[in-house]
């Protein structure tokens, strides 16, 4: 444990009864924020496909354009493609065109 | 490059200041125009592009905002009473110090605080706020130093106005006519005085 807490900081990582304290806390928030990663990405990746929508398509919003992927099956786009937008912006094109032919 | 002249050498170190500080020079300088927008939409909006929110490049952490520089801000306008009505509190932490100001007076001291607070209200609190505030440069007319910069203006996206209520619509409608019959009336009496002055000189 000593060992884990080895880059910790001041007493946090010569006491033991700091590092026992310290080592439990750390355990602790990761455990719930392996949890939250979670959420924060998917928020990041929503930000991201609104921002990019309203630049480059014409689908007004990340509203229209979920509610369009999921009318047409494309279940294949996860929010992490927002990945696409970032550094492929014509392939959001591509699939809005897709999108639009289908409907 | 318009002829527009340095107008403002007293305000030209507040328009400039800390201009320095802001880092990246890759942001764009997007010009708001706040000739007869309504205070909180415009608001709104600016802060969306403050935030760097519509760019898909955002990131929570690293402020990426573009500059926003906001034109005519004594030409705002707000919806209802509340030019006379809104009150701005603020506490100056001794005991029974509530200080309050109406929107009128704050246009008359500083038309450019009424935005700033309002966009400032609206972004997130954290340690970014700052660094947004320094990017925001209001003008209360249409002029401003930063000529020499790609500008780019903002087009405000289009507003669905809420369909007016049968008694406003009702107020509204006779308002209308009175103006119609003030009018009417006024050409009248212009006519007649019209018809007096052409017989005095048909008569002389």
């Amino acid at each position: 444990m000593r060992s884990f807490a080895s880059n910790f900081r001041g007493a946090h990582l010569r006491l033991n009864r700091m590092i026992t304290q310290q080592v439990r806390r750390a355990f602790v928030s990761s455990h719930r924020d392996r949890g939250r990663q979670k959420r924060d990405f998917r928020r990041l990746w929503i930000t991201r496909i609104n921002a990019a929508t309203r630049i480059y398509k014409v689908f007004d919003s990340y509203s229209k354009l979920i509610h369009n992927l999921y009318k047409n099956e494309l279940i294949l786009n996860r929010k992490m493609l927002a990945q696409v937008a970032v550094l492929n912006p014509n392939n959001l094109y591509t699939i809005s065109n897709k999108i639009k032919t289908i409907n | 490059m318009a002829a527009a002249p340095p107008a403002f050498t007293g305000n030209l170190k507040k328009a400039l200041a800390g201009l320095r500080r802001i880092n990246l020079d890759g942001l764009r300088w997007r010009v708001f125009d706040a000739k007869g927008q309504v205070l909180g939409r415009l608001a709104s909006q600016i802060a969306v592009v403050l935030q760097g929110k519509d760019k898909p490049t955002y990131a929570p952490h690293v402020e990426n905002g573009d500059m926003c520089v906001v034109l005519n801000a004594k030409d705002i306008s707000v919806t209802g009473r509340k030019m006379t009505d809104k009150i701005y509190y603020w506490h100056t932490g001794y005991i029974g110090h509530l200080k309050e100001r109406r929107l009128k007076d704050q246009m008359e001291r500083d038309p450019t605080e009424v935005i700033r607070k309002a966009v400032l209200r609206m972004l997130p609190r954290n340690r970014l706020r700052d660094d947004r505030d320094r990017k925001l440069r209001i003008f209360s007319g249409g002029e401003h130093p930063f000529h020499d910069r790609p500008l780019e203006p903002f087009v405000m996206p289009p507003r669905q106005v809420r369909e007016m209520r049968p008694r406003a619509r009702r107020a509204l409608i006779r308002a209308q006519k009175k103006e119609q019959a003030n009018r009417a009336a006024a050409e009248s009496a212009k006519d007649e005085e019209d018809s007096k002055t052409a017989k005095a000189e048909v008569k002389v």
